[in-house]
């Protein structure tokens, strides 16, 4: 056996050590801390401004006519595409897809909003 | 210290006394800290760490309505800011690679209390963080079963399993370390 081996008890001696930390300082710097945060700075104004933005986006899901944004986003890839054939600046046909991709698009854009709303609250929840 | 001081200065925090909240802090630094320091194995992280989490605690302090002890609730968020740290960055791989060649260099590292105990944290690091964390709270702090559950937010068994799983481990990793040491003379 190797003599500094740990056996059953040094590691239990070890474990049951109290974890001897000196405050250096420690305390002083959070409360030096805590004491510049506080003149003219409200505590929970980051927690407030990202509610107030989560607010919004909720908001904005909800209430934006999904519908009519996604008949836009086609009418404006038509247009873009005919001014594409027009100038026939490209030719390739990669282009002949533009209107069914950005529409495919549009109906993907509320949930990769309330994907991204949710990821948003679940960090805030976690912290 | 009595329970009794610490709900007095926990009362006078929760009405914005932060010269009580410097005392509670005072109170709970080594606990936090060494608690961070074992399951970070860096000591300048965990101490950063320690700090975000204490001025955390302060602006939350109303949250905490004494159903455990203050200590086990700021183990609670300290622990959950560990594990959102270390998924930004594994630990594993930064600290098996910062660590390997320290492990091998460090020699006789069983020979005095503070390599021992450097030596427990360099070991501390190589289980998987809910290990570290059941192993340390429960045998070093002295939490019980119960109250490591409600700290990590895992079922009572699973606590139980982890330590029993972790223990082994840890003696095995301690055991090959100062085999590596003395093989090295």
């Amino acid at each position: 056996m190797k003599t500094n081996e740990p056996t059953e008890q040094t590691l239990d001696t070890l474990l049951r050590t109290p974890l001897d930390v000196p405050d250096d300082g420690f305390s002083a710097a959070v409360v030096s801390s805590i004491a510049r945060q506080r003149p003219g700075s409200w505590p929970l104004a980051g927690e407030m401004l990202w509610a107030a933005w989560l607010l919004a986006l909720a908001g904005a899901i909800i209430a934006l006519p999904w519908e009519r944004t996604a008949h836009w986003l086609a009418s404006l890839s038509q247009q873009w595409n005919a001014w594409l054939l027009q100038t026939q600046a490209l030719s390739h046909p990669l282009w002949a897809q533009t209107e069914q991709w950005s529409t495919t698009m549009a109906g993907w854009l509320p949930v990769m909003l309330a994907l991204g709303l949710l990821w948003m609250l679940m960090a805030l929840v976690e912290d | 210290m009595p329970d009794a001081d610490e709900h007095a200065l926990l009362a006078a925090a929760q009405r914005d006394d932060v010269a009580a909240f410097g005392q509670l802090v005072r109170l709970q630094q080594g606990r936090v800290r060494g608690f961070l320091r074992r399951l970070c194995g860096d000591h300048a992280l965990a101490d950063d760490v320690a700090q975000e989490r204490f001025l955390l605690a302060w602006r939350r302090l109303r949250d905490f309505r004494g159903e455990g002890s203050f200590g086990a609730w700021l183990c609670g968020i300290a622990y959950r800011r560990f594990l959102q740290s270390q998924r930004r960055q594994r630990r594993e791989t930064v600290l098996n690679e910062a660590h390997a060649r320290e492990w091998q260099e460090a020699g006789p590292m069983l020979e005095t209390p503070a390599l021992q105990q450097r030596a427990l944290e360099r070991a501390m690091t190589h289980l998987n963080s809910q290990e570290a964390a059941a192993i340390t709270l429960n045998i070093t702090l002295g939490y019980s079963h119960a109250e490591v559950a409600g700290i990590l937010g895992l079922p009572l068994g699973t606590v139980k399993s982890l330590i029993n799983r972790g223990l082994p481990k840890l003696r095995a990793i301690l055991t090959s370390s100062a085999g590596v040491s003395h093989e090295d003379q």
